[in-house]
């Protein structure tokens, strides 16, 4: 019994920050306060007329859709190779491209930060993607390389007997067998991507603002309800996705640290 | 097929660690910023004036009592997991793993408004105590509290399958025997999941010392922990060399944790003789 109510407290206190966050948003008052005085969806129509957190919603999808989309089959190549075939240095290379989950992600960003500036290419869209791809791959090689492990290898080497030449086997055997592993990678990278803000923090530049780079900086100058109606509009983003990853593939197999 | 992603990792992973290296050895210059040069002076200044100590120190402090409150709330979550049934179960589930897909910027961002001093919620709470009003944000306490909820599910996870591992057949052997339920849990339970706690501690330790969001947003430049001092390193005192050699700290921190823990996983797993399934 106390074991019972004790973890619903502590099942509260996991929810709280979402609580006042959906709370703080649905206030008729100009400043955050929890419980809610009145009830409004003012600040909804506030934030969706702001365009700076349009644009910073712009770029944030952007950089997903992108990171995703070069994530995912590199996944697919890294994977392919780690599961199927047999050389040295394997498990340096599988904890080399798992690296971006050992490290601090900050201490990531700094040498992000310095490399990016020898090169040119800090404050740029292409130098922020390029840091993306780097954080989301782990995910995605996670998703690739625990849908193919399900995937007996006796099909593609059937294939194989019968004639088939490699691309023709990945084509016709593995990839069918594999698309909703690729479906929930693509995914989970996006969304890791839509949620990435430390190494943005230290890449972005002043030009480019991603949306949790715009409620980090309001943060510090000026914070009122609309920033909690924005934050609110993420969750539910997010959680729409978490609901289609959960049916398609489940979480539990994308989010095993280490 | 490896190929382009050994190439993407070795230009933008493995150049990027090389430069934060490099950097940290590097000059702080007044006009250049960045002098090339071999100087350990930027790693002495963080263990030679008492604000870095007091940094690095906090940072782990920080982590530690992170670890101890999460262990003590995982095990209450995995333990009731454990006989949760229906939709108990499932709410119970859904709750626990939420933290994993809520941004760090929104559950940092959702403390930062519970927390913030006009927004009603703690002077309420103070006024009914009759308390003094109680100022948590930019506080050690915030930032734990912060590191606490986003760590969680991590903790409750890894105990959670290691208590599945124990065979129920021990613990009611014991119960047989006489063994009164304390007893049942300090001499079966607790020495079965030791393996599964050590790796949950592992875990919250160094998620806890390495975050950015939660500290950076609930304690600001006025408790700063390794992450947010390096922030502030960058962002307003542009010295390079000196937030490279702080990344490099933590990263050895980090990874000391990671190492040492892991070790000890591996030996109490031999030792016992059990093997930890990390699903559930």
């Amino acid at each position: 019994m106390i074991g019972r109510l004790a973890s619903y407290l502590v099942a509260a206190i996991i929810m709280a920050p979402v609580a006042v966050t959906i709370g703080t948003s649905l206030t008729r008052t100009s400043y955050l306060t929890f419980p809610p005085q009145g009830l409004s969806f003012g600040w909804y129509t506030a934030a969706a007329r702001d365009r700076d957190m349009a644009r910073a919603l712009v770029v944030s999808i952007e950089v997903a859709a992108v990171a995703a989309a070069i994530a995912t089959p590199m996944a697919v190549g890294a994977s392919l190779s780690l599961a199927r075939y047999r050389f040295g240095g394997k498990g340096a290379l599988n904890s080399l491209l798992l690296g971006p989950l050992m490290i601090p992600a900050i201490s990531y960003a700094i040498g992000m930060l310095f490399f990016l500036t020898a090169i040119h290419q800090i404050g740029t869209l292409s130098g922020l993607i390029a840091g993306h791809v780097i954080v989301t791959f782990p995910f995605a090689l996670r998703a690739v390389a625990s849908s193919l492990s399900a995937v007996q290898p006796e099909l593609e080497r059937g294939a194989a007997i019968l004639g088939a030449s490699p691309l023709v086997v990945f084509r016709r055997i593995t990839m069918p067998l594999i698309a909703p592993g690729l479906m929930a990678s693509a995914l989970f990278c996006f969304l890791v991507s839509l949620n990435t803000f430390t190494v943005t923090v230290f890449i972005a530049g002043p030009g480019i603002q991603t949306l949790p780079l715009l409620i980090f900086i309001r943060t510090q100058y000026l914070v009122s309800p609309d920033l909690s109606a924005m934050a609110t509009l993420v969750l539910i983003g997010s959680w729409a996705m978490i609901v289609v990853l959960e049916k398609s593939f489940g979480l539990r197999n994308l989010m095993r640290q280490v | 097929m490896l190929t382009p992603s050994v190439l993407l990792f070795l230009v933008f992973f493995m150049s990027p660690l090389a430069y934060l290296l490099a950097f940290s050895v590097f000059r702080f210059d007044q006009v250049e910023l960045v002098r090339p040069a071999f100087v350990t002076d930027n790693y002495a200044a963080i263990f030679s004036d008492s604000y870095g100590r007091q940094i690095v120190l906090r940072t782990v402090r920080v982590g530690a009592v992170t670890t101890v409150i999460t262990l003590i709330l995982g095990y209450v979550l995995a333990h009731r997991l454990l006989y949760a049934r229906g939709l108990e179960r499932t709410a119970l589930t859904a709750i626990v793993l939420s933290p994993l897909v809520i941004s760090e910027v929104i559950l940092s961002y959702g403390w930062f408004a519970l927390l913030a001093p006009n927004s009603g919620l703690l002077p309420a709470v103070s006024q009914t105590l009759r308390l003094a009003p109680i100022r948590l944000l930019n506080t050690e306490a915030a930032i734990v509290i912060g590191l606490t909820q986003s760590t969680l599910v991590y903790m409750t996870l890894t105990l959670q399958a290691a208590l599945l591992a124990i065979d129920p057949v021990h613990l009611r052997a014991a119960a047989a025997l006489g063994a009164s339920p304390f007893q049942v849990f300090r001499r079966i339970t607790l020495p079965l999941s030791l393996p599964g706690i050590l790796s949950g501690c592992l875990l919250v330790f160094a998620l806890s010392c390495s975050s950015f969001a939660v500290p950076q947003f609930l304690g600001g430049n006025q408790v700063p922990m390794l992450s947010t001092y390096i922030y502030n390193l960058d962002s307003t005192m542009v010295n390079y060399p000196r937030a490279a050699a702080a990344s490099v700290v933590l990263l050895i921190l980090v990874g000391i944790t990671l190492y040492g823990f892991a070790s000890i996983v591996e030996r109490l797993r031999d030792r016992m003789g059990i093997t930890l399934e990390r699903q559930a």
